[in-house]
Parts: C-alpha cells; structure tokens; sequence
C-alpha cells in the first residue's frame, strides 16, 4: 500500500501509546506515552519538552521504531515520508525494513555521544559505514564525502579528525561526528534527543547555531527533545509540552512563551531563574512528577497545580482543545476562564514545598 | 587579593594544584595538569561567591581544595582567622564542624545501605556533638524540617527517595554541624527541572535563615546570578573576572565573561542578547598558552596578549578583570 501526504508533511503521528510489560504477574502494563498526535511539516523544528519521566525520549524512540520488541507495546500510527514521496508507517515495520528506514529517512543523534560511538573505529570508518549502507559509492567517494561533512559541521583540521578515535574528541567534536552520521544519507527527518545536555553552554551554542544552519540549508525537519525551555524558543518554530506521557500544550513557540496556557507550562516558565532578571523570584512547583503506573484521577497534573478546583480537576478529565485560531493546543479543564487573569501578574515569593 | 566590606571569613589567596602526568615503567615525571593556576579569593561571612565555568575549569578542584579534600600544591587558605594548610588530622575535623560540602549526586554521596537518620546524624556522631542519642535524634528531626522533610523519613532507606528528596537530605547532613561556610559543587545539575527551583529556593532561604557564606558552583549561569552576591569566573584554572553578581552578568568586562554569557539561551525571543560563540575548545591544561590563556579563542586577541599573564585589576568597586583590553568592553 503506498500513500503520500499531500501537503508538506514529512511526519504524521497519531494516537501513540506506548506501554511497558513490568515483567511482574498481575501488574498491568504501564504506559508512558498516551495517546499522542503531532505532525511535523518540511523544514520545520519542532521540540518536545518536558521533565525526565514525561515520556518525550520513548516518544522520540518510537519514532525510529527503537522501542525493546518484547516488552513493549506500540500503537497507534507513524506515517513518515521516505524519499521516494511515499509514505511508511513505521508501527509493525518488520525490522529488516525499519532498517531500510533508519538513517536514510529519519536519523537521530542521542545524548552522550561518547557512547553513541564505538570507541574501536576511527571517526572516518564509522561515518562511512552510514554511507555503505544507504548510498551507493565506491570507497574513494566514501571517503570524500566522509570529508565533506565533517569539514561541514565546523571540525577544525577534519582529515585528522576523520583518522581520530572517539576517546580523543572533545564531547562537543564528539556530537558534531554524531550529527554529520546522522546527515549522511540526507534524512528528511533528523530526531535530536538532548543532544547538547552533556555539554556545556558554549559548546552548546556552537552547535545549536550550526545545527540551525544546516537545517536552513538542507530544509530538513527536526523534532528536538529537551527538558530545557529557554533552549525550546532558541532554536524551535513550534513546541510540545509533555507531562506524564501526554501532550498538554502544543503551540507555535513565540506564543507559547508570550503566553502559556496550560498552568504546568506556566509554572514550568516561573520555576527558572532568567539571566538579568533580578526582580523575578522564582516559584518552585511543589511535588514531583507522578508515577505513570499510578496515575492521578483527573487531570494528571492538578495536584500540583495552583489553579486545581476541587471537585473538577480531580475527577474530570481533560481533553486537549483546540484554540479558536486553530494554532495552539492545551489540555487543561480551566484554560479559558484562566487566561481572563493577567499572566504576569503579581509573582510570589518562592517558597520551597 | 579582592576587598570586602567587612573582615572575610574564608581568605584563599594563589591556591594552585597541579596534578603529575607519569608514563611509562617508572612512572616517570612528564609534565603537569594545571588545574587550578594562582587563584585568590576571599568570601565574608553570610556571603554568597559563585563559581562560573566551564568543564576543566577547575572550579571543583578550588571547591574541594577550599576544604582541603583535596591537597592544594601551593597557596595560602585563611578561615576565621587560622591558617588551613597548617591544620593536622584533628585540626581538620574541627574545621569540618564550621565548613561542609554538598555534592551533584545526590545519588552517589549517600550510602544507600544507611537508614537517612543515620545518613543525617553520622556528622554529629563523628564530631561527638550531642552527648545522648537522645539529643542526636531531635537534631535529626531538626534537621529534616529545615529541608521540608516530614519526620517519618528517618527511618526510610535512601533508595525510596527521590533525587531532589535526596538532596534535600545531604543537605541536611551538610547542615547537621552548624557550619558558617558551605561548598555546593553542582547542587541542582543532576535533578530534573522543577526540583531545581525547589533546591534553589531550599538554598536562598536556609542561606538567609542561618546567614551562611557559600562558595556555590555551577554553570547554570542564571541560578548563579539569583543565589549569588559576586561571582568569580574562572577558565583554565584561572580568574578571569570578579565582581558583584549583577555587574557580572549584565556588563561583562572580560570577553571571556560576554562569551559565556551570550550562550546561555533565553526564552524571551525579544531580549536576545548578541551572540559571541566561542570557536573550538578549551586549551589543554597540561600546557597553556602563554600569557592569557584564553587569548586563543579570543575575539579581541593581540599580540600583546601572548606577552605576560593579564594580572586581575579593579575596573570599577569590588570589580575585577584580568585582561589588557579596555577598548573592547
């Protein structure tokens, strides 16, 4: 069966749960991604946020169809564009397909590239393995391109570099060989999962700001998974915000940050200090995040939430609505009458839990 | 070397440490990491110095000489007065009654075969404090309700708790002895984000509360700026810039400082700052360049400035910089 978007679509997730088998008998499986629908259009950089737990990685993951077979269940739909125009769900691909698709159609860099590497190869074998194994070329042409993209990511001295061992690449050299891999057979689609977390913050700029250049260059899409907001309005057009294996807001970035709806972002934003900012105190969430085998009732973060009304929160739960202009999305029982309140509005002293 | 207003309590002046680089059957000597180069601060009491930098910078390695857990190659460290580097075994435990440590990990600093009353109280034990167990376990109690842990964590195990519950609880133990002076190397780095603003904002109060000085290290620049009243950046080894927190991060005078600062990113797309990105990496520590050892990667590099080591001179009160440029910034 061969389909194709027919707008400019390169990924189409719909209905996504993933859950895990404990391995326990008479304990049901856990889910940690439920019921998740996004699409990411060409050249578009979309993020997800959220905190460890929220199911962004597993998201991410399933996406390359990398979920561990015999515990995991998927469902739901990925359709993705390959090359050709048409599309693949990657949900029940055999593995000798999904392989087909990896790194050729979708490619993902992770975060430690230390141990994404092997550390018996030299950095010039393991880009060329990528190249033998989707683009036809003789090992001269390998060992060009090989070349190419390594001088492309900003790697000072890049012949030496290809004859290098991982071990004796700093961590951030380590994730631009991560991301030239990953760039090799020109994916349509690249997933970035925390890739500048190991890093510190100049390092990290160099590389969103390359990352950023390649992508305006190449036109191809990233889904960027961050726990880090200020790096979300950095680089992403459009975010998803998850909290317990859900999409509780969605939305283009510069709207999102202007004015968040959903309480958890809100809170998430008065949670950080901002550089310069001295007036604003910051506002601990208090708790920490449930536990996806035991879910609250209700809406999933109302426990935490200073808005929660008793007696709705708790039991109702909430769908994710549409805005009027069709642009964001929240899931949150109270959102319309909560935006009648001033967002900035008199920040509290922080006060720990 | 930098004044304060009042008589400081902890006074590090040309703290350095090298670390031997031996190859070979005999270990023979072939060089040195410089690791922390010539350092000199002071905190006053109640004060809160950050220490911004990144990875190899050496700001571990200044934390934990400061404590002296690690053994200084050379330098002098003042605190309340007594000479550090002259204490003996018993000197030291006594110092360690006035001056504690909060690891990153939460997960690698408690035992986690201990029950966290024992976690908590083995610093009272130790220092022999309470006389009765008795009053070891009030303090205990204590303790757990300055962190905002309920009592019936006493008896829990480490390994039902949380990062941030854990943290919480080597603070308390940091705390147990009543120390005027903490190092907190990395506190939040290793938690998730809505627990860090609960430790930050853990920190701020108890730091008000008990008007503790704190030497807190991180390369979150902008918890930095909220928890700290000067902060000192270091790179190689060395202090590039000092000065009130404030002028630090809003009008950086080393170019070192701008570039750190102009990556950390902001979610107010109105208020991007200009970006300095640093090109390449760090200089090798076992051999630094000569003079200023961040003229490498440097924007505004002269020739000069592989000439002599910029020494660190007051630009304006309590604010200093180690660079030759006042053209630039």
């Amino acid at each position: 069966m061969t389909t194709t978007f027919e707008d400019s679509r390169v990924l189409s997730v719909e209905h996504l749960s993933v859950s895990f088998d404990t391995g326990k008998r008479n304990t049901p499986p856990v889910t940690v991604v439920r019921d998740v629908s996004f699409s990411i259009g060409k050249g578009e950089i979309v993020a997800i946020v959220g905190e460890s737990g929220c199911g962004k990685s597993t998201t991410g993951l399933a996406l390359l169809g990398l979920n561990p077979g015999s515990n995991a269940s998927v469902k739901g739909s990925i359709n993705l564009a390959k090359k050709g125009g048409q599309t693949v769900d990657i949900v029940g691909l055999r593995e000798r397909e999904l392989r087909r698709v990896r790194g050729n159609d979708v490619a993902m860099i992770f975060q430690e590239p230390m141990s994404s590497l092997n550390p018996l190869y030299t950095i010039g074998a393991q880009i060329e393995e990528a190249l033998s194994v989707h683009r036809r070329m003789s090992s001269k042409e390998r060992a060009a391109e090989a070349l190419r993209l390594v001088s492309m990511l900003g790697i000072p001295s890049p012949a030496k570099c290809l004859n290098s061992y991982p071990h004796q690449l700093s961590g951030g050299m380590r994730q631009r060989v991560m991301i030239a891999i990953a760039l090799s057979c020109h994916p349509g689609l690249l997933i970035a999962d925390e890739p500048t977390t190991a890093l510190d913050v100049t390092v990290q700029a160099q590389i969103v700001e390359r990352m950023k250049q390649l992508q305006q260059e190449t036109q191809m899409a990233i889904l960027f998974v961050t726990h880090d907001l200020s790096l979300v309005a950095e680089i992403a057009n459009r975010a998803l915000v998850m909290y317990a294996g859900q999409i509780v807001e969605a939305g283009p970035v510069s709207d999102l940050f202007n004015q968040p709806l959903m309480p958890y972002t809100q809170a998430l934003m008065r949670s950080r200090p901002r550089l310069g900012d001295v007036r604003h105190r910051i506002k601990p969430i208090p708790g920490g995040a449930p536990n996806p085998a035991a879910l609250p009732a209700g809406c999933t973060f109302h426990k935490r939430c200073e808005h929660a009304v008793a007696g709705r929160c708790d039991t109702q739960v909430p769908s994710l609505e549409t805005t009027d202009d069709g642009l964001r999305q929240v899931r949150c029982l109270r959102w319309r009458e909560l935006r009648q309140v001033p967002q900035c509005a008199p920040v509290l002293q922080g006060q720990p839990s | 070397m930098t004044p304060t207003s009042t008589q400081p309590l902890i006074s590090v002046s040309h703290l350095r440490k090298l670390y031997d680089i031996r190859r070979g059957l005999f270990s023979k000597l072939v060089g040195h990491v410089h690791a922390v180069n010539d350092v000199s601060f002071d905190i006053a009491p109640g004060e809160t110095l950050g220490l911004a930098g990144e990875s190899g910078s050496g700001k571990t390695t200044i934390g934990r000489s400061v404590l002296r857990l690690i053994e200084p190659t050379d330098g002098a460290i003042r605190f309340d007065g007594k000479d550090v580097m002259a204490l003996n075994a018993a000197g030291l435990r006594d110092y360690r009654k006035s001056a504690q440590i909060i690891f990153q990990d939460p997960f690698a600093s408690i035992n986690p075969r201990m029950k966290i009353r024992d976690v908590i109280a083995e610093p009272l034990r130790v220092q022999k404090i309470h006389a009765t167990e008795r009053d070891v376990d009030r303090r205990v109690s204590e303790l757990l309700d300055l962190v905002s842990l309920s009592d019936d964590y006493k008896d829990r195990s480490p390994t039902a708790l949380s990062g941030g519950q854990r943290q919480r609880v080597v603070i308390a133990r940091a705390l147990a002895v009543n120390p005027k002076f903490i190092v907190a190397d990395e506190p939040i780095s290793a938690l998730d984000v809505s627990i860090q603003a609960q430790i930050v904002s853990l920190l701020d109060e108890l730091k008000q509360r008990l008007g503790l000085a704190m030497l807190f290290i991180s390369h979150d620049l902008a918890v930095m700026e909220y928890l700290s009243d000067r902060i000192a950046v270091v790179y190689l080894g060395q202090i590039m810039e000092i000065g009130p927190a404030r002028a630090i991060t809003q009008t950086p005078k080393h170019p070192y400082t701008e570039a750190l600062i102009s990556a950390v990113p902001d979610d107010r797309p109105d208020m991007r700052r200009k970006r300095v990105v640093l090109q390449g990496d760090v200089a090798d520590p076992v051999s630094p360049p000569s003079g200023c050892v961040f003229r490498t990667r440097c924007i505004y590099a002269k020739p000069e400035c592989a000439q002599q080591r910029p020494v660190l001179r007051e630009i304006a009160p309590l604010h200093f910089k180690a660079c030759i440029r006042d053209d630039v910034l």
